[in-house]
């Protein structure tokens, strides 16, 4: 990221209600269809540099080059979705940054005065951390070095947006 | 550049201190160069009907295709960054579109139950702009842009384009274009 600029490649919002949530921004917006990604308990969770836990289920649609995520944490204790919005609460959470290179990019930003909030990754290799931006950018910033899976689900993303014909607002994905 | 009805095109950030902000932004993320509106001078601004001055000034830089946008608002009173985020606050605010046909779009968002709750045009262009209060729904705004003649980002963004493609990251951070 170095002298770089940062390509933002996701906008993520905290929701209540994961379908109900999908629906509306079909609804309004235009955006889908949504693949819903249920129940996820990622693995190797470090939360303010402790082990921790993440349960949520997400759904994801593409808009162009940018990727809408709705997350809805399934836990009520403090983590990087609940210390922002409390169980009951929405809103705007995280700009998401590709990264093939995670401790440089967590370095690059440490450098900068800004920790990690969270870090972990899914079972196919993909890693992610959140780092906190909130004060400077009214948001967290998900740094993602994706697997090779978590790029051909965004491409599958990018074909299914393109080829919508409105009606199915979710698809059943799995992190697998 | 072909620009569909449903394509975001922005994530819009009411703020406290503009310049501070941009500082932010360029520092973490490299995001750069920003254009800085100051002051822009608009008209026949509406607030949920009512007529309003509105005193703003706004910053946006791309990042990739997505742009970035910042606002301040000087003046105190109502407008639809302070439905949002109230004075003393910063938060996000709004994604963008820039409809093909804006007039169908706005009454399309008014009939699915979410209101104008504020527009205006911009003076020295006649843009027009209008924010859908999508709050309840998307938790944010939704603004719609109407370029005059046209075309949408690209007529409006080219310059800015241009100058994030030859940005060398430290030159000439933030520029003055004023609206």
């Amino acid at each position: 990221m170095t002298g770089k600029s940062t390509r933002i490649f996701q906008t993520a919002f905290i929701v209540n209600d994961l379908e109900e949530s999908c629906a509306k921004w079909a609804r309004t917006m235009g955006i889908g269809p949504f693949t819903l990604l249920e129940n996820i308990d990622l693995p190797n969770i470090i939360y303010r540099g402790e082990p921790g836990e993440l349960k949520l289920s997400a759904a994801l649609a593409a808009s162009g080059d940018l990727q809408v995520e709705l997350i809805q944490p399934h836990h009520d204790h403090p983590s990087v979705y609940r210390d922002y919005f409390p169980t009951g609460q929405e809103g705007y959470h995280h700009i998401g940054v590709l990264t093939d290179d995670l401790a440089a990019s967590i370095a690059d930003f440490a450098a900068k005065g800004i920790g990690i909030v969270c870090s972990g990754g899914d079972p196919e290799g993909t890693e992610i951390a959140y780092m906190d931006t909130w004060d400077d950018a009214n948001c967290l910033t998900e740094l993602i070095r994706p697997a090779e899976s978590y790029m051909e689900m965004s491409r599958m993303l990018q074909v299914e947006a393109e080829n919508w014909d409105g009606q199915q607002v979710t698809l059943p994905g799995s992190l697998r | 550049m072909e620009n569909p009805d449903n394509i975001l095109t922005q994530n819009a950030y009411v703020v406290k201190d503009i310049q501070a902000s941009m500082k932010a932004w360029i520092n973490d993320f490299g995001i750069g160069p920003f254009f800085l509106m100051p002051h822009i001078n608009l008209k026949n601004v509406m607030h949920r009907g009512i007529k309003i001055d509105l005193d703003i000034s706004a910053a946006v830089a791309l990042s990739g295709n997505v742009q970035i946008e910042l606002i301040e608002q000087h003046n105190v009173g109502p407008s639809a960054y302070r439905d949002v985020v109230p004075t003393g606050r910063e938060g996000f605010h709004h994604i963008c579109l820039y409809p093909k046909d804006y007039d169908a779009i706005q009454a399309d968002y008014v009939a699915k139950g979410m209101p104008i709750a504020m527009e205006g045009e911009v003076a020295s262009n006649g843009t027009r702009f209008c924010y859908m209060d999508a709050t309840a729904r998307l938790n944010c705004m939704v603004e719609l842009v109407d370029v005059p003649g046209g075309g949408g980002t690209s007529t409006m963004w080219g310059p800015l384009r241009e100058a994030t493609e030859n940005w060398d990251g430290v030159s000439d951070p933030i520029r003055v274009m004023e609206l």
